[in-house]
C-alpha cells in the first residue's frame, strides 16, 4: 500500500516538474485531455495594425487557398424550404461574368475574423451622487437605444445602490446589447460547449470548423474566451496536424496568423513542403518575416532557400523540416529526368 | 409486417409474447451481442431506463433488428379516424406510469429509447437531413409531451455542442476593430 501511495505521489509530481523545466511543451503531457495553455493577445503587442495590413491579408488569402465547392458548400441553417435550384442558358460572357461574381460573393464568405488584442477591463467612475445613496436596493443600467449606433459605440452606465454612476463592465455590456439587440446564434450565457470538458470532446471528434464558428457569433474578437477557445482549438489542430480541414474557411487565416505570432510555423510550414506548395511556404516564411521583422530570401516564390534559411536559423523541428526538403528535392528531380526523358524520347532534345 | 402492427395484433390475441423486435430487453455482456432475449410486452412505463442503456440499444443489433437503418418513426402510422388526420397527435401516450393507447408513439411504444442530450443517435434522427430544421410532429408522429421533450433535449445538446450544426454567417465591420486614422494620431 506504501509503494502505491509513493507511486501516486511521483505521478502527482511529475506533470509540475515537466512544466517548470518546458513551459512551452506543456501540452505534450498527458495527464488532462485539454493541458493547453490558452495564448492571448496580450498587451505587449497590437497584432491588429499587423494583420489589417493589406499585405499581410493578402498573404493570408493565398494561404488560404480558395475551394469554390468548399466555400459555396449547403449550410442547413434550420430553413424550412428547401430552395429551388435554377437553370439558366448563358453566353461564354455571361458565363464568365456570373463565375467572377461568384468569387467576389466568394471573397466576402471569407472574411476573415478580426484578430484584435484582449480588452482591457473598464472601470470608470463618472460621478458620485452620495445623495442619492438608498434610492433603491437594486442597481440600474441605462442603456442608449437610439437608432443606428454600433453595439461597440453604444453607452451603457450603471447606477449603483450607493449613488455611483459608473460605466457598465464588458460583460454587462455584452449582455444588455444581447437583450436589446439580438444577434442571430448568440445566447446570454456562455454556451456550455465552450467550457474544457465539453470543448475537448468536439476537438477530439476534429469538429473545428462548428467550434470557431460558434465562438464568431456568441463573442466578440477582443473577449478573453474567445480568445481562449480559439487559441486552444489553433494549438488542437497545430498539434494534430489538421490544417486541411480548416483550408478554404474564413478560419485559416487567423489560424496561420496566430501560429505565426507565437513562432510556432513549424508543423504548418512541414504539412507544406510535404504537400508540394512551395510558393506557399515561401508566403508563410514572408508572412513570419513581416511580424518578426526578420528578413528571409523568398522573393521566389519557388525557390527553397528562404525555406532552408529559416530551417538553419529558427527552426525548432530542424530534422523533420531538412528531411522533407530532401524528398521534396528528390521528387523535383525525378520529375525533371522524366520530363527529359520524355523529351529525349520525341526526339526534341 | 410493421412493428406497429405487430403489436396491436398481439394487443388483441391477449395472450401475447413480445415479438424480437418490439422489446428485447439487452444483455449486460459486451462480448456476445447478437444474444437476445425474450420478454413479455409490458405497458408497464413506471421504470426509469438509464441513458447508457438507451446508447447500448441504440447500437445493438436488436435494434437493428427491429428499426433497420431508418428513423425510428418512419415505420410508424397514426390510427385516426377518416382520410384527414387530426392537426395535432395525442397529448400523451403514457398515463400514471401505462401506455394508455392502442398505437403509441414511436418514443414511448419502446421504452429502451430514452430521450437525453447524451443519447445523440436518437436525436440525430429528429432533425432533417435537408434543412437542419427540428422534424414536425405532424411528420414524426410523437406524442406532444414526447416532442416538448425532444425540442429541450435538442437544444441543450446544442448547448453542450454534442449535436453540431451549422451556424449562420457573421459578417465583420473592420471599421469597428482597427482604425489606423486613429493609431496614426496617438
Amino acid at each position: 500500500m506504501s509503494i502505491f501511495r509513493n507511486l501516486q505521489g511521483i505521478l502527482t509530481q511529475i506533470p509540475f516538474k515537466y512544466n517548470a523545466i518546458y513551459p512551452v511543451h506543456m501540452n505534450a503531457c498527458l495527464i488532462r485531455l485539454l493541458s493547453y495553455v490558452p495564448a492571448e493577445y496580450g498587451p505587449e503587442r497590437d497584432p491588429a495594425p499587423l494583420y489589417f495590413n493589406p499585405e499581410v491579408q493578402s498573404l493570408l488569402k493565398s494561404l488560404t487557398r480558395v475551394n469554390l465547392d468548399r466555400v459555396f458548400r449547403k449550410r442547413k441553417l434550420g430553413d424550412k424550404a428547401l430552395e429551388i435550384p435554377t437553370y439558366k442558358f448563358m453566353t461564354d460572357e455571361q458565363l464568365q461574368e456570373t463565375i467572377e461574381e461568384a468569387k467576389k460573393r466568394a471573397d466576402e464568405l471569407l472574411q476573415m475574423p478580426p484578430v484584435v488584442q484582449v480588452r482591457k477591463p473598464i472601470d470608470r467612475i463618472i460621478v458620485k451622487d452620495p445623495a442619492l445613496q438608498g434610492l433603491d436596493s437594486s442597481r440600474h443600467i441605462f442603456t442608449d437605444v437610439s437608432f443606428g449606433i454600433k453595439d461597440s459605440d453604444r453607452l451603457i452606465v450603471i447606477r449603483e445602490p450607493d449613488g455611483t454612476l459608473k460605466e457598465a463592465d464588458w460583460a454587462v455590456r455584452d449582455r444588455m446589447n444581447q437583450l436589446y439587440f439580438p444577434k442571430p446564434c448568440r445566447s446570454l450565457k456562455m454556451p456550455r460547449l465552450f467550457q474544457e470538458e465539453y470543448l475537448s470532446n468536439l476537438l477530439s471528434h476534429k469538429e473545428y470548423i462548428f467550434v470557431l464558428d460558434r465562438a464568431c457569433t456568441q463573442f466578440e474578437p477582443d473577449n478573453p474566451d474567445y480568445q481562449r477557445v480559439t487559441s486552444i482549438t489553433y494549438q488542437h489542430i497545430n498539434d494534430n496536424d489538421d490544417f486541411e480541414i480548416l483550408r478554404s474557411t474564413r478560419h485559416f487565416g487567423p489560424l496561420a496568423f496566430y501560429l505565426t505570432w507565437f513562432k510556432n510555423i513549424d508543423n504548418l510550414l512541414l504539412e507544406l513542403i510535404e504537400t508540394a506548395h512551395i510558393d506557399n511556404a515561401n508566403n508563410l516564411l514572408q508572412l513570419y518575416g513581416k511580424i518578426h521583422s526578420v528578413q528571409y530570401n523568398t522573393q521566389e516564390l519557388q525557390s527553397l532557400e528562404g525555406i532552408t534559411e529559416y530551417i538553419k536559423t529558427a527552426a525548432q523541428k530542424k530534422g523533420p523540416l531538412e528531411l522533407a526538403v530532401q524528398a521534396y528535392k528528390d521528387l523535383e528531380r525525378q520529375r525533371n529526368e522524366l520530363k527529359q526523358g520524355i523529351q529525349v524520347a520525341h526526339g526534341l532534345a | 409486417m410493421l412493428p406497429t402492427k405487430i403489436l396491436r395484433c398481439s394487443f388483441l390475441r391477449n395472450n401475447w409474447i413480445r415479438p424480437l423486435h418490439v422489446t428485447s430487453s439487452l444483455q449486460k455482456s459486451e462480448v456476445d451481442e447478437s444474444r437476445l432475449e425474450v420478454r413479455d410486452i409490458t405497458k408497464d412505463r413506471t421504470e426509469v431506463i438509464p441513458v447508457e442503456t438507451s446508447i447500448r440499444y441504440l447500437k445493438s443489433a436488436a435494434y437493428k433488428q427491429t428499426y433497420g437503418d431508418v428513423p425510428v418513426w418512419v415505420l410508424y402510422r397514426r390510427n385516426h379516424k377518416g382520410s384527414i388526420p387530426p392537426r395535432k397527435t395525442r397529448r400523451t401516450c403514457i398515463r400514471g406510469g401505462q401506455i394508455s393507447t392502442g398505437n403509441p408513439c414511436p418514443i414511448c411504444r419502446d421504452e429502451y429509447l430514452v430521450l437525453h442530450e447524451e443519447n445523440v443517435n436518437l436525436l440525430k434522427q429528429f432533425v432533417c437531413p435537408h434543412t437542419g430544421s427540428i422534424l414536425s410532429y405532424s411528420k414524426t408522429g410523437l406524442c406532444q409531451k414526447k416532442h416538448e421533450e425532444l425540442l429541450v433535449m435538442i437544444e441543450r445538446a446544442w448547448d453542450r455542442g454534442l449535436l453540431t450544426f451549422d451556424v449562420p454567417f457573421r459578417k465583420y465591420d473592420y471599421s469597428e476593430y482597427y482604425k489606423p486614422e486613429n493609431k496614426d494620431k496617438s
